[in-house]
């Protein structure tokens, strides 16, 4: 069967799009040849050029690698995990809670709220994401003593690149997804 | 207050949470299989290559309109056999289960990203090829520190609450 046309995007970046999730996934595993241009043109009933047009999106992103008359195989680049952790100073660069602690506002606990759509024309630039990428919004709150809000931070993460990884001790009640 | 969907106790977490709002949260088990995984489902599980996990997925629905695909895996090693590997609904949910196991989740790590559906999840979800999802990954590890669980969430992101985490600042 065919895979149906989603009436909104191009042929070619619904096709990317698609292999774009299997190799993400680690389901095409890195080194491992992507489906051959024959097998993609039936699968999603196209032609040629739009095949080579999906995988230079792909090769443009760096998720996949080959030259002409080679095989294309996947790079395996997955998103960094990055842990998050709100210690003073996260690093050198960010010396807020050193001023915080130094106004007497000593940070305590940070609370995030994770959320994801798509960017917007600023992000997409200063991100300069290479296409329909969605993006990790962080919103995140650090308080002093006595729960009092001290700094509120937004970060906006391609989640393309990053996944962001909380370590959840149970015991402590801790990583309530209702909060 | 704990995490419902780690923390036995609570009954069905997602359909107490959707009630919480005044909606209605259901399931829809689509499959339950005893299989060889991917790399990504060993690692996480801390397997070596060969073993083999009970998979459960599951569609979440919010007013009967699909929201989510929840896939879990367990070790077949002590899954196999078990109300986690039948083809039905668990009685006071997996997270019940796992601790009738004597394998109740003490800690989580949880990975959060983002990315659009491929061909499968626009089906499965009814949404368009531009709707982002949310993937929520989360391996639970038993009080020994064994991996017990690997759970992917993949939520349409516009009708997800948002994650909240919070972090205790360790003095330095």
């Amino acid at each position: 069967m065919i895979v149906p046309d989603d009436g909104l995007r191009s042929r070619q970046r619904q096709l990317a799009g698609d292999l774009r999730a299997l190799i993400l996934s680690g389901d095409i595993a890195a080194g491992q040849r992507l489906p051959s241009t024959a097998e993609l043109r039936e699968r999603y009933g196209v032609n040629n050029m739009t095949v080579t047009r999906a995988v230079a999106i792909l090769k443009a992103e760096g998720l996949a690698e080959g030259y002409r008359g080679k095989s294309v195989v996947a790079t395996g680049r997955r998103p960094a995990g990055i842990r998050a952790v709100h210690e003073p100073p996260i690093r050198a660069t960010d010396r807020t809670t050193a001023v915080l602690a130094a106004l007497g506002h000593p940070v305590r606990e940070a609370v995030d709220r994770v959320s994801v759509r798509l960017a917007t024309v600023a992000e997409f630039v200063a991100l300069d994401l290479p296409g329909d990428v969605p993006v990790l919004r962080q919103f995140r709150v650090a308080y002093a003593a006595g729960r009092r809000a001290v700094e509120a931070t937004v970060m906006i993460k391609s989640g393309q690149r990053f996944e962001i990884r909380y370590d959840v001790p149970l015991r402590d009640q801790n990583g309530v997804r209702d909060d | 207050m704990g995490n419902p969907y780690v923390v036995a106790g609570g009954g069905d977490a997602w359909s107490a949470e959707a009630a919480a709002s005044g909606r209605k949260g259901t399931q829809r088990l689509l499959e339950v299989r005893i299989a060889e995984p991917g790399d990504e489902v060993l690692a996480a599980l801390g397997l070596p290559d060969g073993e083999q996990v009970v998979c459960r997925s599951r569609l979440m629905l919010l007013d009967d309109v699909p929201v989510e695909i929840a896939d879990s895996f367990y070790p077949a090693s002590f899954a196999a056999g078990s109300p986690l590997a039948s083809p039905a609904k668990i009685r006071g949910g997996a997270v019940a289960a796992l601790a009738a196991l004597g394998r109740a989740a003490a800690e989580v790590i949880e990975s959060v990203t983002a990315r659009l559906p491929d061909s499968p999840e626009t089906q499965l979800l009814a949404i368009p090829a531009i709707e982002p999802l949310l993937l929520l990954s989360r391996i639970s590890y038993d009080a020994t520190g064994v991996p017990v669980e690997y759970a992917v969430n993949r939520m349409i992101a516009r009708h997800a609450a948002p994650l909240v985490y919070r972090m205790r600042v360790t003095p330095s």
